[in-house]
C-alpha cells in the first residue's frame, strides 16, 4: 500500500460553551492516500465539519481548541506547525471547497481577481502570466470563453457556474488534497450531476486526494472510494464504499442506509430511527447510539465499543460485531 | 425519556447565562438615577431654585473654602448645585421618557401597518420619514421656542419630532423581514386578520429591536433636551435642567469650574450607560440588529 | 373513484417587471407559472417536481390563496373559489393547509406551542380556552410528543420536533388537503424518515389529500402516489408515481432522473447530461420552452408549444415526440431489465 497523503490519528477539538465542554471531534483517525476519495459522512453536529476545519487548523478561535491527536501531512504533524507554515499548506497543499457558493466569493471583486489572487500568494506569478494561468484553471472548471469573462463579476454568473468558480480557486494551485464540506447541497439535481463528474475528471486527470463531507449517501455512492461514518464526534465505521453499502456493520449505518427513500423501488414503509441526535455536552458514557440502537445490550450503556476490525480496511466501533 | 431530560435543562441555562455577562455599572447608575429622581425631595439637601446670593460661587466641599452645606458647591445665584443635579434627573428623565413615549409610540403606529402593507401606504410614509429626518431639529426648538417662548411642552414636541422618524424607519425595516418568514404565511392560511397577525406575530417579534433602540434613545433625547436649555431654548429657568445648569456656568469655567462641570459629567455617566446598556441589549439579543 | 378534492383548470401568474421610479410601467412580466392544470383527489398525495424557478411554490402559493392567480381557476370539491360565498370562503381555508421546509422560520418564536397549535383554532372555531388546550393536547399525542409540551417555547425543541409541531398546527382543523412543501429537506438524514412516516400514517388515518412539493426525487417517488413534473411555469408530464419513474417520456422529466443520484454505488444508469441552464422566465424560448437543450428537438418544437395527450391511462405528456420517444424508451428500458 503506498504511503498516506495524510494522517488523522486520534483527533480531538472540543469547545468551550456555555453548556460546558462540547466533544465536537472526541477521537477521530483515519487516513488518506493519494488519487482516493474519502467520504465523510453524517447528520449536523456529528463533528464532521469540525474534522475538517481541525486538519486545516481554522477551528473557530477562542471557543475551539485542538486538545490532542496528530495529524500528519506526508509524515509531518500539522498540528505543530507555525502559524507561517500552516499558511503555505493552507491553498497550496490542501485547499477546501464549502457549501455555499454564494457567500464563498466575495461580490466586489471580478472573478478573475478572485481566481488569481491564490495563484498569485502561492505561485508568485505577475501580470500576464499570472492572468493568462487564471484563465486556464477557469477553462479546467468549463467555464466557457473563459479569458472573456475574467472581468465579469459573481452577479452576473449562475449558481452552477458560481460554485464552479469556487471549485477553480480551490484547484488553481493543484493541490494534493481537496476537502469538499457539502458542496452541492444549494444545487439543483441536473447541476449537481455536472459538477460532481467535473470533480471526478479533474481528479482523474490531476490525481488530487480528495475528503467529501456530505449527508447524502447518494453522493457517498456516486464519487467516494472510502467511506467513514460518524456519529457525536466519532467515526463509528470506516469501510470501502462497496462493503459500507452492500455489508454495514454498525446499527447506525445500516438504520441509515434503511431510512432513505431510493429511486430504484416503492418501499411500501421505511426503518425510521426513533429519537434524537444526542446532545455533544453530555454523552452517555457508554456508545453514543445505544439509546436509539435496537440491538443495544447493558454493556453498551456503560462501556465505550473498541474498534473492530472486520476485514481488511473495515473497521466498526460496536460490541455487536466484536 | 431524552426530551424530558433535555427540556429543563434549557431552560435553566437561559437564566443563568447573561448574569455573567451584565453590565454592571451601567445598570447601577441608571438605578441610581431612577432612585435618585423618585426620591429627590428625600436625598437632596436642600432647595434646587432657592436663591442665597450671599453664598454666590461657593467652590465643592473637599476644595479650599467649600463647605459641607454644599457639597457640590453653589451657582451664580448661590443655590446648590448638588439639589440641583438631583432635581435635574427628575426632568432629563420625565422629559425624554415622555418624548421616547410619544415619538416611538406614533412611529410604530405608523411604521408598524405600512411596513406589513407596503405598496403605496409604505412609500408615502418613507418619503414623510426622509423629510422628518432632514428637517434640522434644533433649528426648529429655536424657532419655536422664539416664537411661542420655551416651555417643556415644547422640548418635548421637538424630541418627538427628532425620535419619532427613527423609530418608524426601524420598525419598518424589523416588520418588512418578519413578515417574509413563514410563519406570517402560516398565520394567513390559518385565517388569522391582519390585525391579529400585526398584534400576536409581528409586533412580540419586534419587542428586542424596540428595547436597543429606545435604550439608544433615550440617551439621544437626553442630550437633545440638554442641547436645548443650553442655548436657551429648552427647560425655562430657573428649573434645574443639566443643560441650563451647565449653561449657567459657560462663563466660568476658568473662575468656578464645578458650576457645569457637575451637571456635564451627569449628563455624560447617563447617555455613557444608556448606551453601553444598549451595545449589551444589541449582542444579546440579536447580533443581525448591528446596524441600528 | 375517490372524491376530487381541489382541482386546478389553466392557472397562470405572472409578475410585472415595472420600470420608472414615479410613474412605474409594466415593461415585461415574469410567467412563474404559465398554465398548471392539475387534480388532487382525497387520500391522494401529488408530487410538483422540477429544479428551482420552475414555478413550483407558486402554485402552492395559489392554492394557499397567499398569491392571486393571474388567470385560470381553482376548484375545491366542484366549486369554483370566485363563487364562493364568505363562509364558505373560510371553510375553504380551513380545510387547505400547509408545513414548510424550514421549521425554525415556520414557528413564531414568541408564542408557546400551545398557542401555536392553537392558533388556527381560536381564528376559526368559536371554542372556550379548555376546550382548545385538549384539541392541542390531544394533537401533540397524535404527532408524537408529549400533551405537557405546549408549554415550551419553540426554540426548546430540536428541529424534527419542531416539524412535528408544524404537523401538528396544520392538522388542527381537520384540514381535507395539506400542502407540504419540502417537507424534510431541511431535517437530518435519521429524522426525515420519522416525519416522512408520520405524514404517510396521517393521511392513512383522515384520508388526507396532500400537495407535496419537494426536490428530491427519492422522497417523491416514496411519498406520493401521483407526480407532476414541472419546467419553466408549465407541466410537462404527469402520471402515477411508479410508472413516471419507470417509464419517464418527457425528455426532460428523462433527464432529470438520470441526474438524481442512485443510493447504491454502481447503479447509476446512462446519465443524460443537459445542455446549457434553465431560461429565464422572463423570455421564454418560443414553442416547446424546453426546445433549447433536448437533443431530439425539431423544428416544429421552436414554433408550436406543445399540448398535454394522454399517452396511456393517467400518463399525460407534453412532448411533440411523446409518441416516437415512447418506442425508443421501451427499447432501452427492456434492455436494461435484463439482467
Amino acid at each position: 500500500m503506498t504511503q498516506p497523503l495524510l494522517q488523522v490519528e486520534n483527533l480531538r477539538t472540543y469547545f468551550l460553551s456555555r453548556w460546558g465542554t462540547v466533544k465536537a471531534v472526541d477521537g477521530v483517525s483515519f487516513s488518506v492516500h493519494p488519487g482516493e476519495t474519502l467520504g465523510l459522512v453524517g447528520e449536523s453536529g456529528c463533528g464532521k465539519s469540525v474534522t475538517c476545519l481541525s486538519i486545516l487548523r481554522l477551528v473557530p478561535q477562542p471557543a475551539g481548541k485542538i486538545v490532542g491527536g496528530r495529524v500528519l501531512w506526508e509524515g509531518e504533524d500539522l498540528l505543530k506547525k507555525s502559524e507561517v507554515e500552516m499558511r503555505r499548506i493552507r491553498g497550496g497543499c490542501i485547499s477546501m471547497i464549502l457549501q455555499d457558493p454564494m457567500t464563498s466569493l466575495n461580490p466586489v471583486f471580478s472573478i478573475g481577481d478572485q481566481v488569481a489572487e491564490g495563484i498569485a500568494i502561492h505561485r508568485r506569478l505577475k501580470g500576464k502570466t499570472l492572468w493568462q494561468k487564471t484563465a486556464e484553471v477557469l477553462g479546467l472548471v468549463r467555464i466557457s470563453s473563459a479569458k472573456a469573462r475574467l472581468r465579469d463579476y459573481p452577479h452576473q454568473f449562475s449558481g452552477g457556474m458560481r460554485q464552479r468558480v469556487v471549485g477553480a480557486i480551490s484547484l488553481a494551485c493543484e493541490p494534493r488534497l481537496l476537502i469538499a464540506d457539502e458542496p452541492t447541497t444549494s444545487l439543483d439535481v441536473t447541476i449537481q450531476l455536472q459538477y460532481l463528474n467535473l470533480l471526478k475528471e479533474i481528479q482523474r486527470r490531476s490525481g488530487v486526494a480528495m475528503i467529501f463531507v456530505t449527508h447524502d449517501f447518494g453522493i457517498v455512492a456516486k464519487t467516494c472510494d472510502r467511506v467513514a461514518v460518524m456519529y457525536a464526534g466519532r467515526i463509528v465505521e470506516i469501510a470501502s464504499v462497496r462493503d459500507l453499502f452492500s455489508r454495514p456493520a454498525h446499527p447506525y449505518t445500516r438504520a441509515l442506509l434503511d431510512s432513505i427513500p431510493n429511486l430504484e423501488e416503492q418501499v411500501d414503509r421505511l426503518y425510521s430511527i426513533e429519537g434524537q441526535p444526542p446532545a455533544l455536552h453530555s454523552l452517555p458514557p457508554g456508545c453514543a447510539f445505544a439509546p436509539r440502537c435496537p440491538y443495544a445490550t447493558r454493556r453498551c450503556d456503560h462501556e465505550y465499543p473498541p474498534e473492530v476490525s472486520l476485514n481488511s480496511g473495515h473497521m466498526a466501533l460496536c460490541w455487536r460485531v466484536a | 425519556m431524552q426530551i424530558a431530560i433535555r427540556v429543563p435543562a434549557a431552560r435553566v441555562k437561559r437564566l443563568v447565562v447573561p448574569l455573567r455577562q451584565v453590565p454592571v455599572l451601567p445598570l447601577a447608575i441608571l438605578l441610581l438615577l431612577v432612585l435618585t429622581a423618585l426620591l429627590a425631595p428625600v436625598l437632596a439637601p436642600g432647595s434646587p431654585t432657592e436663591q442665597n446670593l450671599g453664598k454666590r460661587l461657593l467652590p465643592p466641599a473637599w476644595v479650599g473654602g467649600g463647605s459641607w452645606d454644599y457639597p457640590l458647591g453653589t451657582d451664580l445665584f448661590g443655590r446648590d448645585i448638588l439639589s440641583r443635579v438631583i432635581y435635574g434627573a427628575r426632568i432629563s428623565l420625565m422629559i425624554s421618557m415622555t418624548a421616547i413615549g410619544v415619538g416611538g409610540l406614533f412611529g410604530i403606529l405608523v411604521a408598524l401597518p405600512a411596513g406589513y402593507l407596503g405598496g403605496r401606504v409604505d412609500m408615502l410614509l418613507m418619503r414623510a420619514v426622509d423629510v422628518a429626518l432632514s428637517i434640522p431639529t434644533i433649528l426648529i426648538g429655536i424657532v419655536l421656542a422664539v416664537t411661542l417662548g420655551p416651555s417643556y411642552e415644547a422640548v418635548i414636541s421637538v424630541i418627538v419630532l427628532f425620535v419619532w422618524p427613527r423609530y418608524a424607519r426601524q420598525v419598518r425595516g424589523e416588520t418588512l423581514a418578519i413578515k417574509q418568514r413563514d410563519f406570517i404565511a402560516l398565520a394567513k392560511i390559518a385565517g388569522s386578520s391582519r390585525a391579529r397577525i400585526l398584534i400576536v406575530h409581528i409586533f412580540p417579534n419586534l419587542v428586542p429591536t424596540l428595547l436597543v433602540l429606545s435604550s439608544l434613545q433615550v440617551g439621544a433625547a437626553i442630550i437633545m433636551e440638554a442641547t436645548l436649555s443650553f442655548l436657551g431654548v429648552g427647560i425655562p429657568p430657573p428649573a434645574p435642567a443639566w443643560g441650563v445648569m451647565v449653561a449657567d456656568g459657560k462663563d466660568l469655567v476658568v473662575s468656578a469650574w464645578w458650576v457645569s462641570l457637575f451637571p456635564g459629567i451627569a449628563i455624560l455617566l447617563t447617555v455613557l450607560s444608556l448606551n453601553l446598556l444598549g451595545d449589551w441589549l444589541r449582542d444579546r439579543l440579536d447580533p443581525k440588529l448591528r446596524q441600528v | 373513484m375517490t372524491e376530487v378534492l381541489l382541482e386546478a383548470q389553466s392557472l397562470k401568474k405572472h409578475f410585472p417587471v415595472t420600470a420608472g421610479f414615479i410613474l412605474a410601467r409594466t415593461v415585461s412580466s415574469i410567467k412563474a407559472v404559465d398554465g398548471v392544470s392539475f387534480i388532487i383527489r382525497q387520500g391522494e398525495t401529488l408530487s410538483l417536481v422540477g429544479e428551482s424557478g420552475c414555478g413550483k411554490t407558486t402554485t402552492a402559493k395559489m392554492i394557499l390563496l397567499l398569491e392571486d392567480p393571474t388567470m385560470g381557476s381553482i376548484l375545491f370539491r366542484g366549486k369554483d373559489l370566485q363563487r364562493l360565498t364568505p363562509a364558505e370562503m373560510k371553510e375553504y381555508r380551513a380545510s387547505v393547509q400547509a408545513v414548510f421546509q424550514d421549521p425554525w422560520s415556520s414557528l413564531n418564536p414568541r408564542l408557546r406551542v400551545g398557542s401555536i397549535i392553537g392558533e388556527p383554532l381560536v381564528v376559526n372555531r368559536a371554542l372556550p380556552s379548555k376546550a382548545i388546550q385538549e384539541q392541542v393536547r390531544e394533537l401533540l399525542l397524535q404527532v408524537g410528543l408529549r400533551p405537557d409540551h405546549d408549554d415550551l417555547y419553540p426554540h426548546e425543541f430540536s428541529g424534527g420536533q419542531r416539524q412535528r409541531i408544524a404537523i401538528a398546527r396544520a392538522l388542527s382543523l381537520k384540514p381535507a388537503l395539506i400542502v407540504l412543501d419540502e417537507p424534510v429537506s431541511a431535517l437530518d438524514v435519521s429524522i426525515r424518515a420519522q416525519i416522512m412516516n408520520l405524514l404517510k400514517d396521517l393521511q392513512h388515518q383522515y384520508g388526507l389529500g396532500y400537495l407535496l412539493i419537494a426536490h428530491n426525487l427519492a422522497t417523491v417517488r416514496y411519498m406520493s402516489h401521483r407526480v407532476a413534473v414541472m419546467y419553466l411555469g408549465k407541466i410537462v408530464e404527469t402520471a402515477q408515481t411508479k410508472q413516471l419513474f419507470s417509464h419517464p417520456q418527457h425528455p426532460y422529466t428523462r433527464a432529470l432522473i438520470s441526474a438524481a443520484l442512485r443510493s447504491r454505488p454502481d447503479t447509476q444508469d446512462e446519465e443524460i447530461v443537459l445542455p446549457g441552464e434553465v431560461p429565464s422566465p422572463l423570455d421564454p424560448p418560443p414553442g416547446c420552452s424546453f426546445h433549447p437543450r433536448c437533443s431530439n428537438a425539431l423544428p416544429l418544437c421552436s414554433k408550436t408549444t406543445p399540448v398535454p395527450r394522454e399517452q396511456e391511462r393517467g400518463h399525460w405528456v407534453a412532448c411533440h415526440l411523446a409518441e416516437t420517444l415512447t418506442v425508443a424508451t421501451r427499447a432501452t428500458i427492456s434492455a436494461e431489465e435484463r439482467p
